[in-house]
């Protein structure tokens, strides 16, 4: 038997310790008799620990931390070194070897030509999505209201010139994120990039981190960064797993151009 | 496969993990886990398998050390090696549904009563996932309420018309949760077990 929301928002305001003391004889009654109640009880509590225990979660946030500074020196060392004097020295020993290596290569670019990267950052320069400042009921406060409608209007020098003071008054991650993806629509990309690195460094949570640096390595394509957007995606593809998909493609992508410029 | 030079074993290094002191984790990060990645690779394992499997030994660790009577017997890599072992051992049986042989390692595992914290870590884990599967709505109310921040600064924060609305928003997005925590088929199997 399935409990009700009246049982669950009891069991919710128990644990949290919000029941005045006839309610809680309730509860306590109810935990006796009701197995489905005493199920759902046992659950929710465990839930409720486990999420709010900080101590688990700033060890598990320090574990992926360090195991993520170790994934980034790997990324920086697996890079192949390019056009040092070692590599020059060898190649003009075999004059002969490059001199086919480089008709090879021509033929290829010709055959199958590597995406440029403007054609790369072509590809990758997101539609502006439709975003959302109301919550569930439908409510938002004036000025999110205009916002999103800037937003949503593609007047993305409005929302930048509403967002702005609105951001540096309340601090919300989700806020600071849409500036920063108003900003690269508005291609301020410079801004853009210091926004995301804001919300990437800050203490939000995760999803917020993982949108940042997603949007991060976006905006670091669009300036032409090529090592620090593979770096990102690096980032996004072991560490979040709905960016992992999108980040491996656009890594495909410009892996080449890595390898040209070392 | 060789342990580190000094053997992490001391009681101040159980303190350490107690108090989430950083220098101790990357501490044994550096000397463990190529261990464990090679024994798991070992295994016919992916690197992200061995990533998976020593989170979750790190976890069981971690746990350990939070009880008082718990001490480290044997070098803290030769701990999460044991540990790993078993972890590997439980997802292979999983995956290919077929028993496996219990190596020397199990001696191990049952020193350290590890069964019972590792279903309880798989069921946070598998709290965890879930809240990472909810909309990003509820997951950002979810984050803001766990990490114990009131009803008023939700609102504030995620534009909610009033503390009441959040609240009541929270509590849809717990009910998610919890529906999409029962309908895993790992649920049921952990419950199974506890």
């Amino acid at each position: 038997m399935e409990i009700t929301d009246t049982q669950l928002d009891l069991i919710h305001r128990y644990i949290a310790h919000e029941l005045d003391e006839q309610e809680r004889s309730k509860v306590e009654q109810l935990l006796q008799e009701n197995t489905s109640f005493a199920e759902a009880f046992q659950l929710e509590k465990e839930i409720h620990e486990t999420l709010s225990n900080q101590k688990e979660t700033t060890f598990l946030d320090q574990l992926n931390e360090i195991h993520l500074n170790k994934l980034a020196e790997e990324t920086i060392n697996d890079r192949p070194p390019i056009d040092d004097k070692k590599t020059n020295r060898r190649f003009l020993q075999i004059g002969g070897a490059i001199a086919a290596a480089i008709a090879l290569f021509i033929l290829a670019q010709f055959l199958l030509p590597n995406p440029t990267l403007e054609q790369i950052q072509q590809q990758n320069l997101p539609v502006a999505a439709n975003i959302s400042l109301k919550d569930k009921s439908g409510d938002a406060t004036k000025e999110l209201e205009l916002v999103e409608t800037t937003f949503n209007n593609k007047d993305f020098t409005t929302s930048v010139q509403l967002l702005e003071p609105i951001v540096t008054s309340s601090n919300s991650p989700e806020q600071q994120l849409i500036l920063g993806k108003a900003y690269f629509h508005n291609k301020q990309y410079e801004k853009a990039l210091a926004t995301f690195v804001s919300i990437s460094k800050s203490d939000a949570s995760h999803v917020y981190r993982n949108e940042a640096n997603w949007w991060m390595a976006l905006t670091h394509l669009q300036l032409g960064n090529i090592k620090n957007c593979s770096f990102m995606l690096k980032v996004l593809i072991q560490h979040s797993p709905p960016h992992a998909k999108k980040a491996a493609q656009l890594s495909k992508q410009i892996n080449h151009l890595l390898s040209e410029k070392g | 496969m060789r342990e580190p030079k000094h053997p992490l074993q001391t009681a101040s290094l159980v303190e350490d993990i107690r108090n989430n002191h950083k220098d101790a984790i990357q501490q044994i990060y550096d000397s463990c886990f190529p261990i464990v990645r090679s024994y798991i690779m070992m295994k016919n394992g992916s690197k992200d398998d061995a990533w998976d499997v020593f989170q979750d030994a790190m976890m069981v660790l971690f746990k350990k050390c939070q009880t008082s009577e718990f001490k480290l017997t044997s070098s803290v890599c030769t701990f999460l090696r044991g540990v790993s072992h078993n972890i590997w051992l439980k997802k292979r049986t999983k995956k290919n549904n077929s028993t496996v042989t219990i190596s020397e390692d199990q001696e191990l595992i049952d020193e350290y009563d590890l069964q019972k914290t590792l279903v309880q870590v798989e069921r946070e884990q598998l709290f965890r996932s879930k809240l990472a599967e909810l909309g990003d709505r509820c997951q950002k109310i979810l984050r803001l309420f766990f990490d114990k921040i009131k009803m008023v600064e939700i609102a504030n924060q995620l534009g909610y018309a009033s503390d009441n609305v959040a609240k009541k928003a929270a509590f849809n997005c717990r009910k998610k949760l919890t529906t999409l925590v029962q309908n895993d088929p790992r649920y049921l199997e952990l419950s199974y077990k506890s």
